[in-house]
């Protein structure tokens, strides 16, 4: 009996210490991306969006301005997708240009330009990711949210992140492509997140070519915290700065007027390439 | 004090630790801390709303053609500037809640350097149907060159927007297919403008006046349009003239001379996309009519028609075109597309060689955006046949040339060769090469060609454009661009200047 019971016990010690094993940098730094990843989102959004372009000096060289809806269905993977479109008001030579993507977790986005000048909608391949987006320090991939099944991940510790004058403590994960044509896709060998602890928003997020050479630094500026249509608190990005460090360039990407779910007004019929020369807004 | 050693501990561990955690929703944005930009243009869409835009922009253009140099009395060298002055185009665009939509651009030229006006009517030629050069009998007086400003409404339109229709009408820019950037097969409905002298691609297509119904469903359109005034494609005409054209005639404005056309296009799947169209309208490019008046002789006792006014008039036949497209998204790095016509024209067996026989023509190749570093690239390559293709006679075959005369059918070989059809086939080998560069990618750079060959690749035409853009801020531009052209047996080079600024 007695042997049985220290027997046990040994069982319970062994058992509890397996579930007591820290975890692996790689499976902490998979944990929280996918954490980060499984935010929840808004269902639909309708906002303005303002891309300003500013010179390696810091003036404004470019300001462009657009009128950007999205709409979000599924929750798991394999149903999952988020829909954009946007429309340009300004500059007055970018302006009837519009834009349509599909996002999903599975498969490759998919992605319509509307060019006025050549009064065509155009399929833009997936190639084009590492493409400026309109000029900005942004590339098109980084515009959209990374697909989470495209990385390996890996934590790397902790460090203080400034946010509107105030420090936070963020968790660092390492983010490499799965593969060369990811890679080579999206222009990025490789990506530091910064996610802060509690809500895990990225508050800094470093970019890497394909050298590994650190090549962008995007920060959050500012952002918004309200509850979705499913009663789920979402903290949206509203403010995001990407600094190239090569060229010393920067671009703003903000969000205003945002109107969400129910008071966006948003039809769900949009998202078609009959509305890239039509008003949806 | 043991209560105040607890509090200082409990604040400092919240500081040092969780605490922040809790803050950083505090940093969110409230509805009223609005960001500058939205202070700045905050103001609530409107249902109704109208705004005026458009551009100013200065134009200068250099030209050496080779026209000129064979004798054209307006030109004293080879060089000149056909166009030099100013453009301002409006733009006033409204919409009235998401049922009704309202553009128009309007353009306002200035051309310092005139346009000419009186191009003679008919000529007399010296003999046979050599064709003349315009410096043996023009009568033109160099001093009558318009200098007026010209306006010209490229588009105005208005849709109306239904639960998956959409209905244009007014005057538009209709555009079929899948490739852009270059002259497409199927890209049939409007016409091109073989005058342009602009570095903006959508400066070579001339708009129409049309009604276009389209139905949206499945990913998939169909549209019909119905177009009731023939615009025909836009030809120099100092090299029409030059080649003794007496005058160029439209279908008159009559219900029964409408052009209709239907298409249906779309996606299949996410890598998939088609279009199937069909027109049935005017050739773009006119057919010849060729009068001869004259009295027959004879020449060492054989009986000859020797004509003594030759007058050749163009003018526009019915075609059917069915147009094909096609864009197969291959991987994640290209796409091949496909873009190709059939023109079904009046003379379909070949036996009139004044009038076009039909062709078929495509181009297909790769499009990527990315193949090398961050170059945009379509590159197609493709054929032109000529169905029921005759040969062209031997002009300088003395028996053959009267043969032919003696049969009222005039030497052939220019008129097969003005058509572009003085062989079976042609290859056609049409590209777009676009990169930017500089910091914001304010410069960028763009070759557009397209060459076309004989079966035997010996004789060739070209128009290689290359051209610079630089971008000083928001809406304002300078382009440069260099035309080497060698078409139809014309040769021309331009380079074009053009400085605008949106508004």
């Amino acid at each position: 009996m007695k042997r049985i019971k220290s027997l046990m016990a040994m069982v319970f010690v062994m058992a509890f210490s397996v579930i007591a094993l820290p975890e692996t940098p790689v499976e902490m730094g998979t944990r929280l991306m996918k954490a980060n990843d499984d935010r929840p989102v808004f269902e639909k959004i309708k906002c303005k969006g303002t891309l300003v372009i500013y010179n390696s000096a810091g003036a404004v060289k470019f300001k462009k301005s657009l009128i950007f809806g999205t709409y979000t269905t599924g929750t798991t993977a394999a149903d999952f997708t988020e829909r954009y479109i946007a429309y340009f008001t300004s500059p007055a030579d970018d302006m009837g240009n519009s834009y349509l993507m599909f996002h999903y977790k599975n498969q490759a986005d998919v992605k319509y330009l509307y060019l006025k000048g050549i009064r065509k909608v155009k399929k833009v391949s997936g190639a084009d990711k590492k493409l400026s987006f309109f000029g900005s320090d942004f590339s098109t991939a980084e515009t959209g949210k990374p697909s989470y099944t495209d990385w390996n991940y890996r934590y790397l510790g902790e460090e203080k992140i400034i946010f509107k004058g105030k420090e936070f403590v963020c968790y660092m994960i390492e983010s490499l492509p799965k593969t060369k044509t990811i890679a080579s896709e999206q222009g990025c060998g490789k990506r530091i997140s910064f996610l802060e602890k509690k809500s895990l928003l990225t508050l800094r997020l470093d970019l890497y070519d394909e050298n590994m050479i650190k090549a962008k630094e995007l920060s959050l500026i500012s952002f918004t915290t309200k509850p979705n249509i499913r009663g789920q608190k979402v903290n949206f990005e509203t403010g995001l700065e990407m600094k190239n460090v090569k060229t010393g360039s920067k671009s703003h990407l903000l969000f205003s007027d945002l109107k969400i779910e129910g008071e966006s007004n948003l039809r769900t019929d949009i998202f078609s390439e009959q509305y890239l020369t039509q008003k949806w807004w | 004090m043991k209560f105040f050693r607890l509090a200082v501990f409990v604040a400092l561990a919240l500081l040092f630790t969780g605490v922040s955690y809790g803050q950083i929703e505090d940093l969110a944005d409230r509805p009223a801390d609005k960001t500058a930009e939205s202070r700045s243009d905050g103001d609530k869409e409107k249902d109704v709303s109208f705004a005026l835009h458009g551009y100013a922009q200065g134009n200068f253009v250099v030209s050496r053609n080779d026209t000129g140099a064979k004798g054209n009395k307006w030109l004293n060298s080879r060089y000149e500037f056909p166009r030099l002055g100013a453009t301002l185009q409006l733009e006033l665009e409204g919409n009235a809640y998401d049922i009704a939509h309202f553009f128009s651009a309007v353009q306002i030229e200035y051309n310092a350097a005139g346009e000419k006006t009186n191009f003679p009517k008919f000529y007399y030629p010296n003999a046979f149907l050599q064709y003349t050069l315009f410096s043996y009998t023009a009568d033109f007086d160099r001093t009558e060159i318009s200098r007026y400003p010209t306006i010209n409404v490229r588009e105005t339109y208005v849709d109306l927007y239904g639960k998956g229709v959409t209905f244009r009408v007014g005057q538009q820019i209709i555009s079929w297919g899948e490739i852009e950037g270059v002259e497409a097969p199927s890209d049939v409905v409007i016409p091109w403008d073989f005058t342009t002298m602009s570095n903006y691609f959508e400066y070579s297509r001339l708009g129409v006046v049309a009604a276009n119904l389209s139905f949206h469903f499945a990913k998939q359109q169909l549209q019909f349009i119905w177009m009731p005034i023939f615009q025909p494609a836009k030809l120099p005409l100092d090299s029409m003239y030059k080649r003794g054209v007496t005058s160029i005639k439209r279908p008159s404005f009559e219900a029964r001379n409408g052009e209709y056309a239907v298409r249906l296009s779309g996606a299949l799947g996410n890598r998939l996309r088609y279009g199937m169209g069909f027109l049935y309208g005017f050739d773009d490019m006119p057919d010849a009519k060729v009068k001869m008046a004259g009295l027959p002789t004879t020449m060492m006792g054989i009986p000859i028609f020797l004509p003594s006014l030759v007058l050749t008039e163009m003018y526009y036949n019915r075609v059917y075109v069915p147009t094909f497209d096609l864009g197969i998204q291959m991987g994640e790095v290209l796409s091949w597309k496909v873009s190709a016509n059939a023109n079904f024209t009046r003379d379909f067996w070949g036996k009139d060689d004044l009038i076009k026989n039909p062709t078929v023509t495509y181009l297909t190749g790769p499009e990527s955006s990315n193949i090398f570093l961050k170059i945009y690239m379509g590159l197609y390559l493709g054929q032109q046949w000529v169905l029921n293709y005759t040969k062209p006679a031997d002009d300088y075959n003395p028996i053959q040339l009267v043969t032919r005369l003696n049969a009222f059918k005039i030497p052939n070989s220019k008129m097969l060769k003005g058509y572009g059809q003085s062989y079976p086939y042609r290859w056609m080998l049409s590209g777009n090469l676009q990169r930017s560069f500089l910091e914001s990618d304010a410069l960028e750079v763009q070759v557009r060609f397209a060459l076309y060959a004989d079966p035997k690749l010996r004789k060739w035409d070209y128009v290689i454009y290359p051209y610079l853009m630089y971008k000083f801020t928001n809406g304002v531009s300078t382009c440069v661009g260099f035309v080497f052209a060698k078409r139809q047996g014309d040769e021309r080079n331009m380079i074009v200047s053009e400085t605008r600024y949106s508004f």
